[in-house]
């Protein structure tokens, strides 16, 4: 089994090979970084522009971008260059240009597919004006495409076939190129050539994702251990594959994992629904004491949090929110493994950064 | 007189273009130094549609301006054709405009290189310049100013391209220091690189290849190429070219 220390290996003696003996072609090849959110430092390593999905671009003449980081920007606009027809046009747009004069501008281009994250596409759709009902195609990454945002964008978006995609840094796409009409939405089938497994499955089948796959001469990902909740369900589809597989959660994004149990965003979001009379926002953050894990809750009230509503939502969630199928915060906290929940009031509301992220893992 | 007889070529050849913007524009006037100028407010009125003179595979930009925005359109083969660096093994493109960002980089692409983009987090952008062993920049002032500690701290680069639409060359010089040959590309994001010079005190620029620079009250640009939207007789808000002629 490889994990990400394991990869750091790979990444830095991908730029040692580079720099000591550059390939004579280097325009197939592009710098990539992990974010290095999740644990440590980004890992920056070299490998081949991404070709698994001509499909994304090819069929298009006019593309629009809205993805994250300007490495990831580029990794895509060099997929569009590679694979895209003669004619074929890019517009990467960037969170600056999510203004009111940018409905001009799509009309203007009239985009006919958009690849992006979720959470982007979201907020790009209010100045996207007449232009969203031209796209054909809008493919997902980045992010997992939560079925209320799915709802939302099909409307925002009423001819687009909707395509998530599962992709990581370290080798590109994971999952198959277009969604195939016979598994359910939220399902994928693997790429060619890409092998998956579950490390330690629950009951349900329900692990951390394994990846194996060869991406090139230098990156041969071996059980890879991405940190990812998976389900596989390895049954005959119509299609003809005989595996599919459903993200559950993103690691760091959707679960934490400390002591045996998990955080889940959703189940933050079932409790905090409970809790309307109380708040009308959360966020919640994961962090280590010692050896005790410790969630705090920020939660915004127009009208203030007084002592008694505080009081309620820490009982509320101490007793609801179950972090293991059958125990709750308050069981966790009687072991010791965590700390009683922390509760503070913020004044102004805002969701840090972009993405619908509302459980966060403070690393300090 | 050949290059006039070129230039007349070329004009005509964009009168005759079915795209309407510059044939509207310029009414019935044919010899070049009769044409109308042409300003940004000019690209800010006209959809990109109705300036597209060239069908090619395309990388397309949102250039922001105080008067509002517009789409300026280049096909992969000009990104390449413009001057905007010069040759490295490992350039590091980083500026503070993200699609000028992504285009730079295209450049490089175009020209064989592999580059790092950095990441608008300084810390990300110079820990990554480290693990790539950059050995040149494509940046812009700003850019240049927060990168200074890295640049300071390691041995001097090949090469640095300072691009941008104004310089105040007296508060670069001393990162001439930093690497072998120091050079000022003056451009805007709809025309391309315009003119470039050996970063000093007094820069003398020189016009690039295939650009006409006509000194009047602000710099006047013509590019001989035929761009996807042209840029003939550009009226740019640049003061003029100290230290160039000004001559056709």
């Amino acid at each position: 089994m490889m994990d990400r220390s394991d990869f750091a290996v790979i990444a830095q003696k991908t730029l040692d090979d580079y720099i000591a003996a550059p390939p004579e072609d280097r325009r197939t090849r592009v710098v990539r970084m992990t974010s290095g959110t999740s644990s440590g430092e980004p890992l920056i390593f070299i490998r081949e522009i991404a070709a698994q999905n001509p499909q994304w671009f090819s069929r298009y003449v006019r593309s629009l971008l809205c993805v994250g980081n300007l490495p990831m920007r580029l990794g895509l606009a060099l997929v569009f260059r590679k694979e895209a027809g003669a004619r074929a046009k890019l517009l990467v747009l960037d969170n600056k240009d999510l203004e009111p004069s940018l409905e001009v501008l799509a009309k203007d281009f009239a985009p006919e597919m958009v690849m992006s994250f979720p959470s982007i596409l979201t907020r790009a759709a209010a100045y996207l004006g007449g232009a969203t009902v031209w796209i054909q195609s809008a493919v997902f990454t980045g992010e997992p495409l939560r079925p209320a945002t799915r709802v939302h964008l099909k409307k925002q978006f009423p001819h687009a076939v909707l395509q998530p995609q599962y992709m990581i840094q370290e080798m590109g796409s994971v999952s198959s190129p277009t969604h195939c009409p016979y598994i359910p939405e939220e399902r994928y089938h693997p790429a060619g050539g890409v092998v998956l497994g579950v490390l330690n499955p629950d009951e349900e089948g329900e692990g951390e994702l394994l990846v194996s796959a060869r991406v090139n001469d230098d990156i041969v990902l071996a059980d890879y251990r991405y940190g990812d909740l998976v389900r596989i369900y390895r049954e005959p589809c119509a299609c003809g594959a005989s595996v599919s597989f459903e993200i559950v959660g993103r690691k760091n994004v959707d679960f934490i994992r400390f002591g045996g149990a998990t955080l889940r965003q959703e189940e933050f979001d079932r409790v905090f629904a409970q809790c309307g009379d109380l708040a009308d926002e959360y966020r919640a953050e994961f962090s280590i004491a010692g050896e005790q894990g410790v969630i705090t809750l920020f939660v915004y009230a127009p009208t203030g949090l007084s002592a008694q509503h505080e009081k309620d939502l820490r009982e509320r969630f101490s007793t609801l929110l179950f972090l293991t199928p059958r125990q709750t915060l308050r069981d966790l906290v009687v072991q010791g493994i965590f700390a009683p929940l922390r509760v503070r009031h913020v004044v102004q509301w805002a969701l840090k950064g972009y993405k619908d992220t509302r459980l966060t893992f403070a690393k300090e | 007189m050949e290059d006039q007889e070129n230039l007349d070529t070329f004009i005509q050849r964009i009168h005759q273009h079915d795209a309407p913007f510059y044939r509207e524009h310029w009414g019935g006037v044919q010899k070049f130094a009769e044409l109308p100028v042409v300003t940004r407010e000019d690209f800010l009125k006209t959809p990109l549609s109705l300036r597209r003179y060239k069908d090619e595979k395309a990388l397309i930009k949102i250039v922001h301006d105080p008067a509002g925005a517009f789409l300026s359109e280049w096909s992969f083969v000009d990104i390449g054709r413009e001057a905007y660096g010069l040759p490295a093994r490992r350039p590091m493109v980083f500026l503070e405009n993200p699609h000028e960002a992504i285009e730079k980089s295209m450049w490089c692409y175009e020209h064989g290189m592999l580059p790092l983009v950095g990441e608008k987090t300084l810390e990300i952008a110079t820990y990554a310049a480290e693990k790539y062993k950059i050995d040149s920049l494509i940046t812009d002032t700003s850019s240049l100013i927060k990168l200074e500690p890295y640049v300071r701290g390691r041995g001097p680069l090949d090469s640095i391209s300072i691009l941008g639409e104004r310089f105040e060359p007296k508060e670069l010089l001393h990162f001439g220091q930093y690497a072998r040959q120091v050079r000022l590309v003056l451009a805007l994001p709809e025309t391309g690189a315009i003119a470039a010079a050996a970063l000093a005190a007094e820069p003398r620029w020189e016009a690039l290849p295939d650009c006409i620079l006509e000194n009047t009250e602000t710099l006047l640009v013509t590019k001989k190429r035929l761009l996807v939207t042209p840029i003939v007789r550009y009226q740019t808000t640049l003061p003029p070219l100290n230290n160039y002629d000004g001559a056709l």
